[in-house]
């Protein structure tokens, strides 16, 4: 052994790594070797000098705030009731049921009371004005005030909305070309706004204002055919054409119960010609009442033409059309319904 | 603490599981046993203050106390004690760029320090009177030669010769092969070496048992 590989094997001899056969060997080159032997010592001096080391002493503070944190960790923890109770099977259903009710409580009533104003409203709006699907109104909020104001009153509430949206509106003339019709329109509106106005006005003296108007032939509702460009655009700018023929139906049978046939025969016949023409209920049930009428007054030519037309425009009537003109015992003449088509007056 | 009389020959592992199932007087046994260790460990390892080191030490244990449930009774409590220190002093270390750059092959560097102590080491013709003043030269000496090896050295020099581990328990701490841990140990050991012959310390040594 040389002093290189004794020198790499000192701390291992040290540590007593070695085994017994390179301890020997070494030992044996230290023997003769004092510089090995040397390097061994100051190796042992060294070690003994780390080894003698005093063990620094702890402070007591640091001791005993160590003690203390080993005994808190140590310690069986306390929960907080929270965490209990967050997790129990009590206090979720019951927090889960609370906010149920709390969103119940606050949307579902207030959410009943918008679906029921909106209903109310469309209920109002369909009231006034029955076979309408094209009806616009505006949105502003006086408007709003003044059909759930006049809702009780569906006829009257249908005149004053499109007044309404007259006066919040320019004039329809204005924005459209002018036409004799608009004018005539406009100049026939403002009566009858005025007339709407007064509480006195019944419903009764409306439509036989609104009959006449027809009859003259300025009513809004019937655009003169001489100026079709004019009519359309007015149509098209007066969307809602404003027609009660529920109630002027209604006005002509209870003239006709009343026992005022001349007057039921008149408000039939306008209802009838009317334009656009009313409903297929409505127009039945008019040709009725003025064949009833007719019949009454002794018009017999013309209660026969109008139970014809009452069974073209409703063959489900066609029995009770035969009855009445068996009871009439009208000739098998004025049973020909393509008569009544073209209009022909049946010969007594 | 009362009782640790008592409790003296409980087996580390066995304080330790103790401790683990909520017994903290068993904690109080280790850190009796181990504190003093420890702290100077981490000592010579940062090369700090006590004061600083006994906040490592603190923290240290306080890691022991966190992490009881993770401590496995199988292995040695020494350790997983050594392990978390260890890696609490390296973190510090270069947390705080304590870190020495200094290696084994390296020029001893603070000629000045070393040579200071050696000066009063040479110059104290009493020493051999004064055990006790040759004794603080000799620890002082081997403290600066400690600081002056890098940290795979330092630590397992501290490990084997100042806390007394086994090869193997060094090799787990240190996460190293156990022929590293040798190796390691060879050099650190070689470098002591030099820094004590550059100081004269053996020199003045040999002239002493000359003299006597």
């Amino acid at each position: 052994m040389n002093c290189d590989k004794c020198s790499g094997l000192l701390i291992d001899y040290l540590e007593d790594l070695l085994g017994s056969e390179e301890s020997g060997a070494l030992e044996e080159h230290m023997r003769g070797c004092p510089d090995c032997s040397l390097e061994l010592e100051h190796y042992r001096e060294i070690r003994m000098a780390a080894r003698d080391e005093d063990l620094p002493e702890v402070s007591a503070e640091v001791l005993s705030s160590l003690s203390d944190a080993a005994r808190e960790n140590a310690s069986p923890k306390k929960t907080p009731f929270w965490k209990k109770w967050s997790y129990s099977p009590i206090l979720v259903p019951t927090i889960s049921a609370a906010i149920a009710l709390s969103v119940w409580f606050y949307y579902g009533q207030t959410g009943f009371e918008g679906v029921d104003s909106v209903t109310r409203e469309v209920g109002a709006m369909k009231m006034k004005a029955p076979g309408k699907q094209e009806e616009t109104f505006s949105d502003s909020e006086e408007k709003e005030r003044t059909l759930a104001f006049e809702a009780q009153e569906p006829n009257d509430a249908l005149i004053v909305a499109s007044d309404l949206e007259e006066q919040e509106k320019p004039p329809a003339e204005s924005r459209i070309s002018p036409a004799p019709p608009s004018k005539t329109e406009t100049a026939e509106n403002s009566p009858e706004k005025s007339m709407l106005r007064k509480k006195d006005v019944t419903e009764e003296d409306l439509v036989t204002y609104r009959k006449e108007s027809v009859s003259k032939g300025n009513i809004k509702a019937i655009p003169e055919s001489s100026d079709e460009a004019a009519s359309e655009s007015l149509l098209k700018a007066e969307q809602p054409i404003l027609r009660d023929y529920a109630g002027e139906l209604e006005l002509a049978q209870r003239q006709q119960t009343e026992g005022n046939c001349a007057a039921s025969i008149q408000t039939n016949e306008a209802l009838l010609n009317s334009s656009p023409p009313p409903p297929t209920e409505v127009q039945a049930s008019s040709y009725k009442s003025l064949a009833e009428c007719y019949e009454q007054t002794g018009d017999m030519a013309s209660a026969v033409v109008s139970y014809n037309n009452l069974a073209r425009v409703d063959p489900a009537q066609s029995p009770f059309v035969n009855e009445k003109l068996e009871e009439m015992k009208i000739d098998s003449a004025y049973m020909n319904y393509e008569d009544s088509d073209s209009g022909t007056e049946p010969a007594n | 603490m009362i009782g640790l009389t008592i409790n003296t020959e409980i087996r580390d592992e066995n304080a330790m599981r103790k401790f683990q199932k909520g017994d903290a007087e068993s904690f109080d046994l280790l850190l009796k046993r181990h504190s003093g260790g420890v702290l100077r460990f981490i000592m010579k390892m940062t090369g700090g203050s006590k004061l600083h080191a006994e906040d490592l030490l603190q923290e240290i244990f306080l890691k022991v106390i966190e992490r009881k449930d993770r401590y496995d009774p199988e292995q040695k409590f020494t350790t997983w004690l050594y392990s978390i220190a260890r890696n609490h002093c390296i973190d510090y270390l270069r947390t705080e760029s304590y870190r020495r750059h200094r290696s084994l092959d390296a020029p001893i560097n603070s000629e000045e320090e070393r040579g200071a102590v050696v000066l009063e080491i040479v110059k104290s013709d009493t020493r051999a009177q004064d055990d006790e003043a040759y004794d603080k030269e000799l620890r002082e000496l081997i403290d600066i030669g400690v600081k002056g090896l890098k940290e795979e050295f330092r630590e397992v020099f501290l490990l084997r010769e100042v806390q007394g581990l086994s090869f193997q328990e060094i090799a787990d701490i240190t996460e190293s092969p156990l022929g590293t841990v040798k190796s390691r140990l060879r050099y650190a050991f070689q470098y002591l070496r030099r820094v004590f012959s550059e100081s004269g310390y053996f020199e003045q040594k040999q002239k002493a048992k000359e003299g006597v």
